[in-house]
């Protein structure tokens, strides 16, 4: 490497930081300062006053949960740095700049090193303000010395940087890999939005399944995680830096492991990652010339839905419902969303099965109608509606073409969203064994949920377009306020409920409770009414003129 | 000038973002079948006046009309009867070339043969035909280029606004746009309102030219009145010398 990471590792830095770019400089400065002094000697100051002074809880207590709670906490940090920075390389796969890089002969090994480096700042000062936190209580309540304080920290560093560089490395892997073609870019999309659940729901079971793991493996399965080495090294330190006297002997008891094959294991985790990243960029994976040969999809005869709706709406607005369907169809990212909202919506029958007894029809109908409402928002708004501002330029130069546009977006939903409700709507049935009518209920509440948060998710995006831009302000803003709105709307019976309770209504709101299924209704046709009123105002603000 | 043969007015057409002044105080008449190009820098408000002109952005101040329809009042009036290529391509990357133009002719009310036939014969003319069903997501810049200007003349459009039509086509690519534009304008009294850098272009397609510098409309003619009223041999000369740009050899090497 001679030197093209450092300015590689400067324009990444200069690109996370491009938001205080005027003040860069002292203001990272700054708040490298402020974090040390923070670490040091606020966070223990203050953290100890709190516990001890004001929640009086006793030091021996707080002890006690040490090693459980930095565990979990270890394990927070190791999927907040994995996920969301792999999450991102996905989704923004970077073949535009790799080709100004390799125009002036940079190795893969230098962008890996170097991007690593750029983001190494960002991501320190967040755990260096963070990691006090989880560390400070602890730290007071065993009185640990200055020393050992230092070296917690330093711990949970070497924890943080490993972790980050295995997200770098893992991600400029798939990227040299997905970069190839628009298909591996979508792929990679598509992989984004499937990460988190994918990494979380393994994660979550083995905290459900731990024990019973345990007594089959004749040993603590979170032992094999690299987060649990480091976790159990903070503890460890704290433990024999302490000032109050508790003793190691009967902490490796509780632990599993020694203070030094903890360190033994975290350390050559750490080794071995970095070696691993040095010696495979440039061997097993090659941002190059030859990785991004673009293929050619020719697309084939149109299927029997597609062919379907062409027979029942033969004219224009028929072909726009088709086009539209295939666009949609054919990115792994919508597919990828659609499969997920269909995982969640089968989830809740799964839960609902285990706690047998519990769950009646209508609390189930509210729930699922929330969750839908909620999903309906994330799939179909936001990056789904429209690809550019060019493409917006295209529609608005047709005759009545936004309204048209959006009115067959509506209906693509309509057809999207049949299929995804039925299935987890029957799994209910035979578990609530319900019979056919309250099937048919509980199925059209799911759908009209659904498409209620579907339309509000096209209605904001209408009103402001965000295009394939999922890192913008406004991109957070609407899906915000999608979810802002289904949560309203799930209110809006209470509110109406206390509002006619005091105009003296009484009566009415008794005659809907004692109605099951006037109860469901009326807590969820307010999302679909909202909802239309919200892609009627988005239609509007969408053909309005510059 | 009689207002029944002119296809655009413009009277006054002002456009400002915010204390920028994209287009100022713009007066043109263009006659009905004529290829009018609008020459200028980049910047010089070429694009904004083909918005609003095209009834997708409203004019600070001023007014203008596109075959008789007012541009604010009656914008989807005008969208029935003008087409649009924009700058740069909008298009569908998961939509093969002929889905994308059936979008486009959907969008326009068209549907069923008559549009299949028009969408086939305009990629045969545009020499796309053999990757008609390829995803346009494979297609160079150049052969999505082509994809759009067949989307703009889809519906057969009595004015179409061209913006930078031949800015990423190969030469003779650009010779066969030039060549439809020709004859769409002579057979079919087509209005042609073109918005490019390529004077070479300009001089050889239309019929007159003006040259928009900073938002102002600088001079308008033929091809050469222009290049008379600027006592120079081409209409690059005549462009340079009222738009300025050209540099001394000297200055071009004082960056080494």
């Amino acid at each position: 490497m001679d030197g093209n990471w450092f300015h590689i590792a400067r324009a990444e830095f200069q690109v996370q930081t491009s938001g205080i770019r005027t003040h860069r400089r002292i203001v990272v400065s700054g708040s490298i300062v402020l974090g040390i002094i923070w670490a040091l000697l606020i966070a223990p100051t203050l953290i100890g006053y709190v516990l001890t002074e004001v929640l009086e809880i006793p030091r021996l207590a707080v002890a006690m949960v040490m090693p459980g709670l930095m565990r979990a906490g270890i394990m927070f940090i190791w999927l907040i740095l994995l996920i969301p920075s792999l999450s991102n390389a996905l989704q923004e796969v970077k073949v535009g700049q790799w080709e100004i890089l390799l125009s002036n002969r940079v190795k893969t090994r230098e962008i890996l090193v170097g991007t690593f480096v750029g983001r190494l700042a960002i991501y320190g000062l967040c755990v260096l303000y963070l990691a006090p936190l989880l560390v400070a209580p602890f730290a007071h309540a065993l009185a640990v010395s200055s020393v050992g304080l230092a070296l917690m920290y330093f711990t949970v560093f070497v924890v943080t940087v490993s972790t980050i560089w295995l997200s770098n490395l893992v991600g400029t892997a798939i990227q040299s890999k997905l970069g190839a073609s628009s298909r591996g870019k979508d792929l990679a999309k598509a992989l984004a939005l499937v990460l988190s659940p994918v990494a979380v729901f393994p994660l979550l079971g083995l905290q459900l399944f731990a024990p019973m793991m345990s007594e089959i493996l004749g040993l603590d399965v979170f032992l094999l995680f690299p987060f649990t080495w480091g976790a159990d090294l903070v503890t460890q330190i704290a433990v024999i830096f302490n000032g109050i006297g508790p003793s190691m002997e009967g902490l490796v008891a509780v632990l599993g492991l020694g203070p030094s094959l903890s360190l033994l294991l975290l350390g050559g985790f750490s080794i071995f990652v970095v070696l691993l990243g040095l010696y495979s960029a440039d061997r097993f994976f090659i941002i190059g010339e030859g990785a991004r040969t673009e293929s050619v999809t020719t697309i084939h005869r149109e299927n029997i839905v597609l062919r379907g709706v062409r027979r029942i709406s033969s004219g224009s607005f028929g072909v726009l419902i088709v086009t539209g369907l295939k666009d949609f169809g054919r990115k792994a990212e919508n597919l990828a969303r659609l499969a997920l909202l269909m995982a969640l919506a089968l989830l809740l029958p799964f839960f609902v099965f285990i706690r047998a007894g519990e769950f009646e029809l209508t609390s189930v109908a509210i729930m699922m109608s929330l969750m839908l409402g909620f999903l309906g928002v994330q799939v179909f708004g936001g990056v789904g509606f429209l690809e550019s501002k060019d493409q917006l330029w295209t529609i608005q130069a047709t005759p009545h073409g936004v309204q048209r546009y959006v009115k067959a977006k509506a209906i693509q939903c309509i057809l999207l969203i049949v299929p995804v409700v039925l299935l987890p709507s029957v799994l209910y049935a035979v578990v609530l064994r319900l019979n056919l009518s309250r099937i048919l209920f509980l199925l059209s509440t799911s759908f009209i949920s659904c498409l209620g948060g579907a339309f509000v998710g096209i209605g904001i995006a209408a009103g402001n377009p965000t295009y394939e831009d999922t890192k913008s302000g406004a991109y957070i803003t609407n899906i915000v306020e999608g979810m802002g709105l289904v949560v309203v709307s799930s209110m809006s019976y209470l509110i109406a409920g206390i509002a006619l309770s005091m105009l003296g209504f009484n009566d009415l709101m008794n005659y809907i409770r004692t109605s099951e299924s006037l109860y469901i209704l009326a807590q969820v046709m307010p999302l679909p009414i909202i909802g239309l009123l919200v892609i009627l105002i988005g239609q509007h603000r969408l053909s309005n003129l510059e | 000038m009689k207002t029944e043969n002119l296809s655009i007015i413009t009277e006054g057409l002002t456009k400002s973002f915010g204390s920028v002044k994209a287009v100022s105080g713009l007066n043109l008449r263009v006659p009905v079948g004529t290829r009018f190009a609008l020459l200028g820098p980049n910047g010089a408000g070429k694009t904004t006046t083909v918005r609003m002109l095209a009834g997708l952005m409203k004019p600070t101040r001023g007014s203008a009309s596109v075959c008789g329809y007012d541009i604010i009042s009656q914008r989807d009036e005008i969208k029935a009867v003008a087409g649009l290529l924009p700058e740069t391509p909008g298009l569908y990357s998961k939509l093969s070339a002929a889905e994308f133009l059936e979008f486009v002719g959907a969008l326009h009310h068209l549907h069923g043969d008559v549009l299949h036939r028009r969408i086939d014969a305009l990629l045969s003319i545009l020499g796309l035909e053999g990757r008609q069903d390829n995803l346009l997501e494979s297609y160079s810049s150049g052969m999505k280029q082509k994809v759009l200007i067949a989307s703009t003349l889809l519906h057969e459009p009595r004015v179409v606004f061209l913006d930078e039509p031949t800015s990423k086509l190969d030469p003779s690519a650009s010779v066969l746009v030039k060549d439809l534009i020709l004859a769409l304008a002579e057979e079919t009294d087509t209005t042609f309102f073109i918005c490019t850098h390529i004077t070479s272009f300009a001089q050889d397609v239309c019929d007159a030219i003006g040259i928009l510098n900073e938002g102002e409309l600088v001079t308008v003619g033929t091809p050469d009145a222009v290049v008379e009223a600027a006592h120079v041999r081409s209409l690059e000369e005549a462009y340079l010398k009222i738009v300025g740009g050209k540099i001394d050899r000297e200055a071009l090497l004082a960056w080494r």
